[in-house]
């Protein structure tokens, strides 16, 4: 082998001298004086001499820190400092806190410091500056939090000025009372979902409130967050928080809860419209006697402008008894919010479903029994009119009647609907989970099915009325399918979409078109409930093709764009389960968000938008595209919001676990693993708080398991099997118990044979193995027949194909080469099916590349170089375009030309062949150049490849 | 050399390393194999911890930590190792650089995967052991200061053996470098202005006083 590895090192050591003969000594020569009588180290020398002088040179300097480039000190705190910096590996800006190593490290600090790290890692919201790593370099801790680009709210408040009756109009717009509301509602919600985490910030002040480039505020440095689950760690000296805004109990060194962070911010609001803060004096300690003893100038005596609900909101606030101030950060958001809306403060409604609930229960018969009584009213007249041919007065006459009537009628018969079909959305998510109510839900489901009867049965001409008939067959249909009379629901959809296009094809009205794409919507459910996903797909595409065109001709109509969303997500999802990647699904995603983000307050929209980037990006990654697939993560991220609270709808919380899963598997394929591990922590958190809120839930165990197994997975690729193992095992329990219970369902067996895949291979050991192949030929035989029944299936073929490869793992493992290369086969031919499917899904590929790698590996162990030569072949076929995968595939080739006798012809075919691989990849990336240098095989052939110097 | 039975109960007895490794820096090579098999039992439950069950059985972490060690040493860095502490120092931060190397390499691989699989081991694309650039040739270094130098790259903070590797040896430009370790080629090129220095650090310690002192913790 050549000496050129000698040489650099050399080099390299020549280099090292020759720094260090500049550094120490005392006549400091120049770098250029230097360089000039040893030109050929200069590329390695030069770097470091003129990045700055070689006598200040300190490996220990600050600029460049555990991957980060420190670019400008933005802030200095009790216990460290705070940089902006970029975070080269991600290229991105982050607001690095890095902790002192001084006297003021104490251990307290240092436990403070890492409570706020676990702490502040919980929280995605997007009016919360996100925490991206906590860590320790050489025995620094540090944290790197998001970036917020614009001012604090401390450098506006200083803009205003002293007068608050002239306040720059630039500043907030041109109400800057109504603006600092909402600012402050908007933070106050942000606090309120902390809260909700158990999570105080304790430091609530103008400078931590930062008004982003797009005008909306963030909330940063959770700097002294305490997690009011555990111990109060700071104690009475010890205390932290700035004197301003610190809350009497904080003053005085006592346990505090979120009625802190409330007092706080209503010292925010006050000082955004007064432009003086309430407790403010000339010395620190007179502050602090001031916020435990004084009352503050009343807030309207300072600005007159101020309405009493607002100075009133604001005093309670910050009432120096904790138990007089307002008890929860979001009872301080609600009364903000009703006083944005003019509503009555210091109110509570009840909530939807209670609403609805007593309408129903005191109303019930009376409603249904009005409601019937004037359908009565109005087809009679009508059928005796036409009955007993009247005049042509009388006629008129009664038609006037009947029209006054039937508007009536309509008018009533809309509300109730209207509020039934609340309940039904309410009935259908929230009470389905909760456990005892089960017998509630289906009779109040029942009540409002013999309500849509009753209005299917009245039969009737009137356009009005038939389009009601129409809604009424399809929210039948929607709920028999709930109840799980799927026959009839069927039966009843098909009826209400027939009537529905004959009523788009009569009239011009909107709503009519609104109906039909949801009853496509809902039909296109109930298919893929039952596994008839073409069919379904294609009534998705009815509902989008309706929506398309309704866009067109009401452009205005906000709910268009929702509906046409929604139905363009849900074709996403089904596209992506029946063609993978190479579907639509990429589009229909990116439109989708489109149209949600076109809406100018997406607002409770934001979940599903969250959801469908996400999906985008899952899409995006699978196919490859690794950057886009970051961008769309990152917006997904913006729109998360909170995350597992308890007062969120199940609905919700559903929705952010999916989100969750597909954060963490876009961060495994762009390689942040440990992103994707917290990502995936957070998502079987919420799986399991919902399984235990909601034990009624039918599909718990497979919603469970699947998030075990995929941190399970998660933790393997991390090569902590410690820590995978146990998920693992319990997703693979998990998946049984879901297995047994829907012995049918492919999903179930999929993951069973999944977990199980995976737990047997991570724990198998020498002493086990047999065992462990005895169990991967089981679940590969029952997916076999599952298979049988499930042809189209790409997750059955994607864990088949997986469990095959595992299994050619542990056989070649256990030197049964030739058994190996048999189960390679059967791998093989399942996944090139898939990539035949969708040639884009790298990890198909990859998949394939390695169990082509395996069985050549394994031939080659049996001296069949004819076989080896194959699936070289094969492997190169699966990246052409890979330098790594090239020069491998081509080590494979020439090895097995090597098993062929010395005058075998194939042998100088073979090597051509190989040899062209590997110019390809030179070719393709010359920097792999050194890596074939480096391989033992490719020595013989290194002149002509050009390699050799 | 055949691999002995690995055994990690096996502990190595007071001064015996010693006199091993005075007898090795004085040349002869067969003290090498009395060291290696003095510490290879130990070395190998280290390896293995951190290799994962996953990727290797315990015949193969024998093997692979065998062939790493002697390919390192059999050209044995002239540096003075003064106590057996420093020596298994010295043997751990090289195998878990190697690790390193091996698992970033299978990293990239892994990154080129779109959607979260266990993915079966892909480790038999490994045939050939990666030859690490400090292990040279069978022509011995030129002199005692290019052997420091090999020493001192195992001791540093990996990234900045990957940056000085990379640059040094594999001779990229600070773009490529800044491709190859996914950051920005300013920041490839600051973090081997400061690599160069903390190598000639490390080089500085070795020289004047030993290995002991060079290692960041003891083993």
């Amino acid at each position: 082998m050549t000496s050129s590895r000698d040489e650099r090192l050399n080099r390299l050591s020549d280099a090292v001298d020759l720094y260090l003969e500049l550094r120490d000594s005392e006549t400091k020569p120049t770098a250029e004086s230097v360089l000039a009588d040893r030109p050929d180290l200069r590329e390695l020398l030069d770097p470091v001499l003129t990045e700055e002088d070689v006598e200040s040179a300190d490996p220990a300097s600050p600029r460049y820190f555990a991957g980060f480039e420190l670019l400008r000190e933005i802030g200095r705190g009790g216990a460290g400092v705070v940089y902006e910096a970029r975070e080269s590996d991600l290229d991105r800006r982050v607001a690095l806190k890095i902790l002192g190593r001084g006297p003021e490290l104490t251990a307290s600090s240092i436990e403070r410091f890492r409570r706020e790290a676990a702490a502040a890692g919980k929280l995605h919201h997007p009016h919360i500056a996100s925490v991206f790593r906590v860590g320790e370099h050489e025995g620094t801790h540090f944290i790197a939090m998001e970036y917020v680009d614009g001012r604090n709210l401390a450098a506006v408040i200083r803009d205003a000025g002293d007068d608050p009756l002239q306040v720059p109009n630039e500043l907030l717009g041109s109400d800057f009372v109504q603006a600092s509301t909402e600012l402050v509602a908007t933070v106050a919600d942000a606090l309120s979902y902390a809260h909700s985490h158990g999570i105080v910030h304790r430091d609530v002040k103008p400078h931590n409130i930062v008004l982003a480039r797009e005008g909306t505020p963030r909330l940063v440095d959770f700097g002294l967050a305490k997690d009011f689950g555990r111990d109060a760690v700071t104690r009475t000296g010890d205390t932290a928080g700035t004197p301003d805004y610190m809350s009497p109990e904080q003053v005085r060194g006592e346990a505090i809860d979120a009625r802190t962070d409330v007092f706080s911010l209503g010292v925010v609001l006050y000082e955004l419209l007064a432009l003086a803060r309430p407790f403010a004096a000339k010395s620190p300690h007179e502050t602090l006697d001031a916020i435990l003893t004084r009352e503050p100038v009343a807030l309207r005596r300072r600005n007159p402008r101020v309405p009493r609900d607002l100075e009133t909101i604001c005093h309670t606030a910050f009432e120096k008894e904790a138990s007089r101030r307002y008890a929860s950060m979001q009872e301080f958001a609600d009364d903000l919010h009703r006083f944005l809306r003019d509503e009555p403060i210091l109110a509570t409604p009840p909530s939807a479903l209670t609403r609805g609930i007593k309408f129903v229960r005191r109303n019930r018969a009376a409603s249904l029994a009005a409601v019937f009584g004037l359908l009565a009213l109005v087809i009679a007249p009508i059928a005796f009119a036409f009955h007993f041919k009247a005049s042509r007065d009388a006629l008129a006459a009664e038609q006037t009647e009947t029209r006054r009537q039937r508007e009536l009628v309509g008018s009533v018969l809309t509300d109730a609907r209207e509020t039934l079909d609340r309940i039904t959305q309410l009935t259908q998510t929230d009470l389905a989970a909760t456990p005892g109510l089960t017998n509630t839900q289906r009779e109040m489901l029942e009540t409002i099915v013999g309500f849509h009867e009753k209005v299917r049965e009245a039969g009737t001409n009137d356009p009005a009325l038939r389009l009601e008939s129409a809604h009424a067959s399809s929210q039948l249909g929607n709920i028999l399918g709930q109840l799980g009379e799927r026959d009839r629901a069927e039966s009843h959809l098909r009826e209400a979409i027939a009537q529905l296009e004959t009523l788009v094809r009569e009239t011009e009205d909107i709503t009519p078109r609104r109906y039909l794409a949801t009853a496509h919507r809902q039909y296109s459910s109930l298919l893929g409930n039952s596994d008839r996903t073409r069919e379904a797909g294609e009534q998705l595409d009815a509902a989008v093709a309706c929506m398309e065109h309704t866009a067109k001709t009401h452009p205005d109509a906000h709910w268009v764009r929702e509906e046409l969303a929604f139905a363009l997500i849900r074709r996403a999802q089904l596209s992506w389960q029946t063609d993978g990647v190479a579907g639509a699904a990429g589009a229909d995603l990116q439109r989708a968000s489109e149209l949600l983000t076109s809406i100018s307050k997406p607002g409770e929209h934001q979940p599903i938008l969250a959801n469908a980037l996400s999906e985008r990006a899952k899409w995006l990654a699978q196919r490859g595209e690794l950057e886009q697939a970051r961008e769309a993560l990152e917006s997904s991220r913006k729109w998360l919001g909170p995350l597992d609270a308890p007062h969120q709808r199940v609905a919700v919380r559903r929705r952010a676990m999916d989100t969750l899963t597909n954060h963490g598997r876009v961060l495994d394929a762009i390689g942040n693993l440990e992103g994707a591990r917290l990502c995936l922590e957070q998502a079987l958190e919420i799986a399991r708080g919902l399984a235990r809120d909601f034990p009624a839930f039918e599909s718990n165990d497979t919603m469970v398991a699947t998030r075990e197994y995929d941190l399970g997975i998660a933790n393997a690729r991390m090569d902590r099997l410690d820590a995978a193992l146990p998920f693992l095992q319990s997703a693979m329990q998990s998946a049984e118990r879901a297995l047994q219970a829907e012995p049918d369902s492919a999903l179930a067996a999929s993951l069973y044979a999944n977990s199980t895949s995976a737990f047997v291979t991570a724990s198998m050991t020498p002493e086990n193995r047999s065992v462990a192949l005895d169990k991967l030929r089981s679940a590969a035989r029952r997916i076999e027949e599952f298979l049988d029944n499930h042809p189209d299936s790409r997750p059955l073929r994607f864990c088949l194909g997986l469990i095959y490869s595992n299994l050619s793992l542990g056989l070649s493992r256990d030197d049964d080469y030739e058994a190996a290369v048999g189960v390679s086969d059967r791998a093989i031919e399942l996944l090139a099916q898939l990539r035949d499917d969708a040639p884009e899904d790298v990890e198909t590929r990859s998949d394939l590349r390695n169990v082509a790698a395996r069985a050549a590996w394994c031939c080659l162990k049996l001296g069949d170089g004819e076989r080896g030569a194959d699936y070289a072949r094969l492997m190169q076929s699966t990246f052409p375009e890979d330098p790594l995968v090239l020069a491998k595939a081509a080590r494979y080739l020439l090895v097995s030309s090597e098993t062929l006798d010395a005058d075998d012809e194939r042998v100088t075919g073979w090597t051509d062949e190989a040899l062209g691989w590997l110019e390809s990849a030179i070719s393709i990336d010359p920097k792999c150049a050194p890596m074939i240098r480096r391989t033992e095989s490719f020595g013989p052939h290194l002149k002509r490849l050009g390699l050799d110097d | 050399m055949t691999a002995p039975h690995c055994n990690p109960d096996m502990a190595p007895g007071d001064g015996v390393t010693l006199h091993l490794l005075r007898r090795w820096n004085a040349g002869e090579q067969s003290a090498l194999s009395e060291l290696l098999e003095r510490h290879l039992d130990w070395i190998t439950s280290f390896v293995h911890g951190r290799l994962g069950g996953m990727l290797r059985s315990r015949d193969e972490t024998c093997d692979f930590v065998q062939t790493s060690m002697l390919d390192f040493l059999r050209y044995g860095p002239k540096v003075e190792i003064s106590d057996e502490s420093a020596f298994r120092g010295l043997l751990a931060r090289i195998a878990e650089n190697n690790i390193r190397d091996r698992n970033r390499h299978l990293g990239r691989a892994k990154r080129d995967a779109g959607r979260l699989r266990f993915a079966a081991s892909d480790s038999v694309l490994d045939l050939d052991a990666r030859r690490d650039v400090t292990r040279p040739s069978e022509h011995a270094e030129r002199d005692e200061n290019a052997s420091l130098v090999r020493v001192a790259l195992e001791l540093l903070d990996p990234q900045d053996r990957e940056v000085l590797q990379l640059r040094a040896f594999d001779d990229l430009s600070f773009a490529e470098v800044g491709k190859r370790m996914e950051i920005a080629e300013n920041a490839a090129r600051m973090r081997y202005s400061r690599a160069l220095p903390r190598l000639a650090e490390k080089v500085k310690q070795l020289r004047e006083r030993g290995l002991g002192a060079a290692l960041d913790r003891p083993e």
